[in-house]
């Protein structure tokens, strides 16, 4: 037991090598370990035994002056290139001769030692030699600088190379398409009788002045053609702003004037444009955007990315050393927008392919998705509001629907409700009927009579025409009420409509053994409303009360309307000596179809309550205490009228008082 | 006698046509404003005569006025006017012994032939009344004993059953019989019998 627990202590007190102690245990397994992280070391060694690897050197040598327009693009294109395409780590540099503007064989000793100095046994693998100075500088130092570079050559137009060249040379040789630019301004104006060409006087300058000629000359045989080569910069630029317009005029070059100025092509070309009367072509893509229309421009950029392309395969072994030269790319047609719309040039005469720059791209081209968006969204803003009116047209022709059906359904709840007056209306009708037939039977029998007694015949007529008034009064009367009639809101008194109401119902009264008890305040109550449509709710409201005393005894069959007016409303009250009006009928009084008549339709109270919605009143019922119920309704006062006639009828009330108090009272 | 037609209509102008063609038709014309004021009228109205009635008025209606006035006796004949008869208020006026229900507007020939009949009505309602007074006259004329030996007679009673009933001798009875005849004015026993008739139909309606 004892044991057993220092066995335990020793194995914990071990603990971290626990693992270590089962390797101790299988010997096997151990050696084979050691062989895996021994071949784990030597992998790289065996894989790649060259290694490090020495990064290649490129060196560009650049005749002209580094800057140039031109020099940047082949620059920046040709170390592009080599980067792109070589697998290995490539250090490039570039020296630049620049004797397009410094000459002499001193310089080039001098430079020959700088470069020893600078590079010493860095041998470049590849020199890139750029026009034909460095070329020829290049193969000419070669030897004693690093006899194992190899050389290639770019920018050196066929006609400039060596005829042999020695071994490790190759390159590719630029084309300046004279021809294609001189072409391209003939066809941009055809019109034209002289044509220009401005060049410098070093040798390329010179070179691309006379493929120029040669081209004019050959595309347009018999034109006028212009030097302007041997000529101080500033006589051409005399010359430039005085041309008449029928010619234009073709850029070569120019590094150096007949006088030994030395210039900047691009800077001399954007002068020259400013300041002459004619457009200038050229071959250089690098003048495109410094006042050249165009041509047949050749593209640096392009033509360095094939010489870098060139190097890289030569670097690579995957182009021999000492293959033969292939020229460059052929130049291309590119015009200026800008230069064409300041010369008035058609882009409709471009030939087919041609690129137009620095066009100044529209609306749609620059805001294409933005544009798009806006019309999307302008198109949807319209497609909604083209919606939303005819939603609105709709609800619009709806509401005038409803107005014309409620208008329709009030006017047919009329004609119901005046239908029910129908006996008490035909013997309103006919008492003066019968008076008007029994009179003209007088007059029948006063004619007969020997004698006639004409003297009363006169009397009796004036009786009928009486009679017939009346009649015609409750035709009249019935008339308004029951025409079909616009709403039509007026100043009127509401005590004349209940009064209408009251002439109107007062047979039917009488018939029902109902009294009719009318208080109508003295004064009259101004409101803004349509006479006929508050007659029908005082005739519903009567014709309601009538309704609800049908099993009332007679005798306390009895209506009382009064009217009366605050500030703000004038009142009718309508109540009757009916049972009331049950509590669970109450609130559903004044909704449509709801009747506790046998034969009612529902309406009278719910067209009563429309009708004073509509003039902005209200209407209310309510039971009274000793019995029966009080309809009472209020329909807002024509304030300023009746304020003012209230202030009158108090001033006349003043003066009345006034006049009676100052006189003496008459016996 | 000239007749009088009274006129119970609450239309004023109405009631003016209506009494100037019956007062140029050679009736007197007695004009009320309503039912209330015709049964207030003072004297009653009496003699030969008729009343025209409009059947809505305010008030006791025209159909109610007849009913009240068809309860007294030597009642004038009723023609009803009214601007429009429904078929209820037709019969109940019929029942109640409307002599003519005119509509408005009634011309003067329906008019006037309505109120001719009426007043014929009017006339033999008179005769027969006064006839009825007069036999009532008679009747009350008779003593106690010729009274019940009249019953006794109507009745169809041999002499010899009313002597054992009335303890008298039958030549007693033969004597009240002549009486009695005598001061009834009938010739015959069924001439007798006829007036008790009458008599009792008058007592009945009484």
């Amino acid at each position: 037991m004892a044991s057993g627990k220092k066995a335990a202590a020793r194995e914990r007190a071990s603990g971290a090598d626990g693992r270590a102690g089962r390797w101790k245990t299988r010997p096997g397994c151990r050696s084979l370990y050691r062989a895996f992280m021994i071949a784990l070391v030597a992998w790289p060694s065996i894989a790649a035994p060259e290694m490090p690897e020495r990064p290649w050197h490129v060196l560009i040598l650049e005749a002209y002056d580094p800057w140039l327009p031109a020099t940047i693009q082949l620059d920046q294109a040709m170390r592009r290139a080599l980067h792109d395409d070589t697998s290995r780590l490539t250090d490039v540099y570039t020296e630049a001769l620049d004797t397009g503007r410094f000459r002499g064989r001193d310089l080039e000793d001098a430079f020959l030692g700088l470069l020893r100095k600078k590079y010493g046994a860095d041998t470049p693998d590849v020199i890139l030699a750029g026009a034909p100075f460095a070329l020829d500088f290049a193969v000419r130092h070669r030897t004693e600088l690093w006899p194992e570079a190899r050389i290639v050559f770019y920018g050196v137009p066929s006609g400039a190379a060596p005829l042999t060249l020695p071994p490790d040379v190759t390159g590719q040789y630029i084309q300046y398409d004279a021809a294609g630019t001189v072409a391209l301004a003939l066809r941009l104006s055809p019109a034209v009788r002289r044509i220009l060409v401005i060049g410098g006087v070093t040798e390329s300058d010179q070179g691309r002045v006379r493929s120029a000629i040669d081209a004019a000359a050959r595309l347009s045989p018999g034109i006028d053609i212009v030097r302007l080569d041997k000529l101080p910069y500033s006589e051409i630029l005399r010359v430039l702003e005085k041309q008449p317009i029928d010619s234009f005029a073709i850029f070569a070059g120019f590094y150096r004037d007949v006088r030994g100025d030395t210039f900047l092509p691009a800077d001399v070309v954007e002068k020259l444009s400013s300041a002459s009367t004619v457009p200038i072509y050229s071959v250089f893509g690098s003048m495109l955007g410094h006042g050249i229309v165009g041509g047949a421009l050749t593209d640096f950029e392009r033509v360095g990315r094939q010489a870098g392309e060139l190097a890289a395969g030569v670097l690579s072994g995957r182009i021999s050393p000492s293959a033969a030269p292939r020229p460059a790319s052929a130049a291309s047609c590119v015009v200026d927008a800008r230069q064409m719309a300041r010369w008035s040039l058609p882009e409709a005469r471009l030939p087919p392919g041609c690129s137009v720059a620095f066009r100044v791209p529209g609306m749609w081209e620059t805001y294409r998705w933005q544009v798009a968006g806006g019309i999307g969204l302008i198109l949807l803003q319209a497609l909604l509001i083209g919606g939303l009116l005819f939603q609105r047209r709709q609800r619009r022709r709806a509401t005038l629907e409803v107005h014309q059906i409620r208008a329709a359904l009030t006017h047919a709840s009329r004609l119901a409700t005046v239908g029910e007056l129908t006996a008490a209306i035909s013997h309103e009708i006919n008492q003066p009927l019968g008076a008007v037939q029994s009179n003209a039977d007088a007059v029948e029998m006063l004619l007969d009579a020997h004698p006639p007694r004409l003297d009363r015949v006169r009397d009796v007529l004036a009786d009928i025409r009486a009679a017939n008034l009346r009649a015609s009064e409750v035709v009249r009367r019935l008339r308004a009420l029951l025409q079909k009639h616009e709403l039509a809101m007026q100043s009127m008194d509401l005590n004349d409509a209940v009064n209408a109401v009251l002439r109107l119902v007062a047979t039917e009264a009488r018939r029902r053994e109902v009294t009719l008890d009318a208080a109508l305040v003295a004064r009259p109550l101004r409101v803004r409303g349509d006479s006929v449509q508050l007659q029908q709710v005082v005739l519903n409201l009567l014709m309601n009360a009538m309704e609800a005393m049908t099993d009332t005894p007679a005798s306390r069959r009895r209506i009382r309307i009064r009217t009366s007016i605050t500030g703000r409303e004038a009142f009718v009250h309508v109540d009757d000596g009916g049972r009331g009006i049950d509590r669970d009928q109450l609130p559903h009084l004044f909704e449509s179809f709801y009747t506790t008549k046998a034969n009612g339709l529902g309406l009278g109270l719910s067209i009563a309550r429309s009708i004073v919605r509509a003039h902005g009143g209200r209407i209310q019922s309510e039971n009274n205490a000793g019995g029966g119920a009080t309809f009472v309704v209020a329909i807002p006062a024509e304030r300023g009228d009746s304020d003012r006639s209230q202030r009158k009828a108090d001033l006349a009330g003043i003066q009345a008082t006034a006049s009676s108090a100052s006189r003496p009272t008459p016996p | 006698m000239r007749a009088t037609i009274h006129l119970v209509d609450d239309d004023e102008m109405f009631r003016n046509a209506l009494q100037g063609v019956l007062e140029l038709a050679g009736y007197d014309v007695q004009t009320y404003a309503s039912a209330g004021e015709f049964l207030l009228a003072e004297p009653p109205p009496h003699g030969a005569g008729c009343i025209i009635l409009d059947l809505q008025m305010p008030g006791p209606s025209g159909l109610d006025l007849h009913e009240a006035l068809a309860r007294r006796t030597g009642a004038l004949p009723v023609i009803f006017l009214t601007g429009f008869g429904d078929v209820s208020s037709t019969v109940r006026a019929m029942k109640a012994g409307a002599v003519d229900f005119l509509t408005k507007p009634v011309d003067r020939v329906t008019l006037l032939s309505a109120v001719h009949t009426a007043l014929a009505h009017g006339e033999e309602w008179r005769a027969a009344a006064e006839r009825r007074l007069d036999l009532e006259k008679r009747f009350n004329a008779l003593t106690r004993r010729e009274a019940a030996i009249f019953e006794h007679i109507v009745a169809g009673r041999l002499n010899k059953q009313i002597a054992g009933e009335l303890d008298i001798a039958e030549r007693t009875v033969k004597t009240y019989r002549a009486q009695v005849m005598e001061k009834m004015g009938a010739r015959s026993i069924a001439e007798l019998a006829a007036l008790a008739a009458e008599l009792r139909a008058s007592n009945s309606h009484r």
